[in-house]
């Protein structure tokens, strides 16, 4: 009967300490549960001058875009919080759930959730690989569309 | 006594419990008590090394700074000030109030464009060099920057920061090791180095919108 006591009073102890590290968890969770951050070797923040509460932040060196769904990485990356655009220019590499590309020029509208790439454009959807000079990716239904020099290669399959 | 199995085992788990919140609680406690005593020593050795030099001595007294093209003034202010026969300034502690100025020198705005305050400061005449330590901050409109240590060096028109740079927005938070920007703070540059990336959070879309 004491043993038992004894045991439920260290449960009971184990619990409320394990209860208190996972409230603390949680409450730091809590402060950062943004999922949307740019970083670089360097960033720079300039107001644009008609309003000040819009702003441009350009990453530079190593540039990395990081969303819940996505990540975009190039030489150097702008967003335009006014615009609502996201433009990342050298070595430009987007990797979302089904997609993966490559390019020279990538532009990202986060109003139309469309993403726009330019230059030696190669990627693949799923197993599907392809290149073209332009693709257009609709990041709400995950269509994508090619223009210029369009190949698309389907897995076990020859060229269409 | 001989204790059952289960109530040993028991024992045995609440004691190694209470030890390891001990330990913890004893390393943050020392780690803190070595963080002040080190702080202590530093100020002791300044100190030492130039308490007795002091020349004049001012309370509460002002010192205005000015960028390149006289566009921007830097009105410093100080419970005491410690001038010494070397041209250094020893500033305790250290609040500045940034004013966009006309051609005549005249204030355009009765509200600062930010207030930058700082536990101590160093002026160096010759170089023109304020550097400003302890717990260092910036208050602009709605965002507040913090560093460990910054530097306004007035001929350049260049404040830099250095150590846990942080800037917090309505928007966004950044982390950053090194920040350079203007007397009107204009362009934020964040530098990161080796370990630590500059990098900018947004806070959650709802509070964004």
């Amino acid at each position: 009967m004491k043993n038992k006591k004894i045991l439920i009073t260290f449960s009971l102890l184990v619990i409320i300490i394990m209860a208190s590290a996972f409230f603390v968890n949680t409450k730091l969770n809590a402060q950062d549960n943004s999922d949307q951050e740019i970083s670089g070797d360097k960033l720079t923040i300039e107001s644009l001058e008609d309003n000040e509460s819009e702003y441009k932040v350009i990453a530079e060196g190593n540039a990395l875009l990081k969303t819940n769904d996505l990540e975009i990485r190039g030489k150097r990356g702008v967003v335009n919080s006014l615009e609502q655009r996201v433009i990342f220019e050298g070595n430009v590499n987007f990797l979302s759930a089904e997609i993966e590309a490559q390019s020279d020029k990538l532009t990202y509208n986060l109003e139309e959730e469309m993403a726009y790439l330019e230059g030696n454009v190669s990627g693949k959807q799923n197993e599907r690989r392809f290149s073209a000079e332009k693709i257009t990716i609709n990041l709400t239904t995950n269509k994508v569309e090619l223009s210029g020099g369009a190949k698309l290669i389907f897995p076990n399959r020859s060229e269409e | 006594m001989i204790l059952s199995k289960g109530k040993a085992i028991i024992i045995i788990a609440i004691i190694i419990l209470i030890s390891i919140i001990l330990i913890f609680n004893f390393r943050s406690g020392l780690l803190s008590l070595l963080e002040n005593n080190e702080e202590k020593k530093e100020d002791e050795e300044i100190a030492k090394d130039e308490g007795s030099k002091a020349n004049q001595e001012f309370a509460d007294a002002t010192l205005n700074l000015y960028n390149n093209d006289k566009s921007v003034k830097l009105k410093l202010n100080s419970d005491k000030i410690e001038q010494y026969n070397t041209g250094l300034l020893n500033l305790n502690p250290v609040e500045i109030k940034s004013f966009n100025i006309n051609e005549d020198g005249v204030e355009i705005s009765s509200q600062p464009l930010y207030i930058l305050r700082g536990e101590r400061g160093e002026y160096i005449s010759s170089d023109e060099l304020l550097t400003i330590s302890g717990s260092v901050t910036i208050e602009k409109d709605n965002s507040i920057f913090s560093f460990e240590k910054i530097y306004i060096r007035e001929k350049d028109n260049e404040i830099k920061g250095k150590g846990s740079v942080s800037l917090e927005t309505e928007d966004f938070v950044v982390k950053s090791e090194e920040f350079k920007t203007d007397f009107s703070l204009s362009t934020l540059e964040f530098y990161g180095d080796d370990k630590n990336r500059a990098k900018l959070k947004w806070k959650e879309f709802e509070n964004e919108k």
